[in-house]
């Protein structure tokens, strides 16, 4: 969902009136830059460019790298393993 | 490892040869049995995605998205050469994630900073309109 | 370390899935890591586990240890039954894999790796042609062809609303035709498939994202029958094919079941 759309989907957002933003910005905006479909999107835009030439290895990985580590994060978090 | 927009035999159906890293990343981590014996396996030194990265993609609102794209369709008898889907993909497309990551990863901090700056613009826009004024509500593709 | 020989592991031990114990695994592939570490099976009884030494800092998660755990699980479903374990299993030694994993499960692992015998898994993401389906439904719905037109020509700033009304019809209608497409090109790829289970795709142009298990004598009429669908569908959805695959959206099920 788009950051707008979200913003006005927020409880009690009026129609007309300022909408009061401050954490729920950041919030929405936490939650898009970690959601795991966005992040396969980005991931595969990166492996076209590598495939494309467009990008080198290196800069492909530098770029890949936080994303991996952010599903990989996502992953070990979720299955409540780990001891 | 590339994947095969169109195969040998039939020009239709992606059949790429190996799954693609995007396609592995759904099925191995989202995916596949889960035991609780194992031990938590050490990650990578690489900083994760924070906000405080400002890695902020300010992306456009889907409905006005939807509206213009939309809008942009030609139904006349006579439609004019359909424009190609990438071109289509280049309209309707927000703010392309690498492109905002990598300028991230060149310029660090600034341009983290202009990202900042990118939501806040947005957000001073989604007020200026839910006060009846103000430019178009579509946040600027960077 | 010769493939299928029980491997020798004199530390942590990562595992990539659960297979028979007679298994031979594929003699090119290498284990995550760097240098990529060589595999191989610890068994136990009528099942074992397919492992490879890491050290115990290591650290895992590039992209090359992703492609090398899902190639590699990948290669060996194409001729052999295997559970895949998601992505970054370690176990602290070879007496933790027997005494932890196998043999707590050794026969609910059986079981499972038993109702997979000749079957893999193929995976079929459907998109939208964007415009196409937009056209559908500006053509197929009056209310939308109705504000679109009276918002023809008019300046964007003063149809905000109307715009955001207008995309939500439009949101709505495609939504609609998503269910309708997806319930339809699941049960018409059913036909091939001993098993199904099936999401709607995360993307917002996506139809659906289906999981088969597919018996290895109905592979080639399933890839005829996936290009067909792509053919009748050209213009209005692609569609991509992957497998055979390690059975990812089944294994848990397989497990529970037994």
């Amino acid at each position: 969902m788009g950051l707008l759309e979200e913003l006005l989907l927020l409880p009690l957002a009026p129609v007309r009136g300022v909408v009061w933003l401050g954490e729920q910005v950041e919030e929405i905006a936490r939650r898009q830059v970690t959601d795991p479909a966005m992040i396969r999107g980005q991931i595969a835009e990166i492996e076209e460019a590598r495939d494309a030439g467009e990008l080198s290895d290196e800069e492909a990985d530098e770029l890949e790298g936080p994303l991996l580590r952010q599903l990989v994060e996502t992953s070990m978090a979720s299955t409540s393993g780990g001891r | 490892m590339s994947t095969a927009a169109l195969a040998r035999r039939n020009p239709y159906l992606e059949r790429p040869s190996s799954s693609s890293l995007a396609d592995v990343v759904d099925l191995i981590l989202d995916k596949g049995l889960v035991i609780d014996a194992y031990v938590r396996v050490s990650l990578l030194g690489i900083e994760l995605l924070t906000i405080d990265a400002r890695i902020v993609i300010a992306s456009v609102d889907t409905y006005l998205r939807f509206a213009e794209a939309v809008g942009r369709l030609s139904l006349d008898r006579e439609r004019s050469q359909p424009r190609t889907l990438p071109d289509l993909l280049e309209d309707m497309k927000p703010a392309t994630p690498p492109k905002v990551a990598r300028h991230v990863l060149q310029r660090g901090k600034e341009a983290g900073k202009e990202a900042v700056s990118k939501v806040e613009e947005g957000v001073h826009k989604v007020e200026q309109r839910l006060r009846g004024g103000g430019e178009s509500g579509k946040t600027e593709d960077s | 370390m010769i493939p299928g020989t029980a491997a020798t592991l004199s530390g942590a031990a990562y595992v990539y899935g659960i297979v028979p114990a007679r298994t031979v695994l594929p003699a090119d592939a290498s284990g995550v890591g760097e240098p990529g570490a060589d595999l191989g099976l610890v068994r136990h009884g009528p099942v074992a586990a397919v492992v490879s030494a890491v050290s115990a800092d290591g650290a895992l998660g590039t992209r090359r240890d992703l492609l090398r755990h899902s190639r590699l699980l990948d290669a060996i479903a194409r001729t052999t039954p295997v559970l895949p374990l998601r992505f970054g299993a370690v176990l602290a030694d070879r007496r933790a894999v027997v005494d932890e994993l196998l043999a707590p499960r050794q026969a609910r692992f059986a079981a499972a790796l038993a109702a997979l015998e000749g079957r893999a898994q193929f995976t079929v993401k459907a998109r939208y042609v964007e415009e196409t389906v937009l056209r559908e439904v500006v053509e197929r719905e009056p209310l939308i062809a109705e504000l679109r037109e009276r918002l023809r020509g008019q300046p964007a700033e003063a149809t905000w609303y109307e715009r955001i009304q207008l995309g939500e019809l439009v949101a709505g209608a495609v939504a609609r035709r998503r269910e309708a497409d997806s319930a339809a090109l699941v049960g018409e790829l059913g036909r091939w498939a001993s098993a199904v289970t099936w999401r709607p795709a995360a993307t917002e142009d996506g139809v659906v994202d289906a999981a088969l298990l597919v018996e290895r004598a109905a592979w080639p009429s399933l890839e005829r029958g996936v290009e067909g669908i792509a053919e009748r569908q050209a213009g209005r959805m692609r569609l991509r094919l992957l497998g055979p695959l390690a059975p990812y959206d089944f294994s848990n099920e397989l497990m529970e079941e037994n």
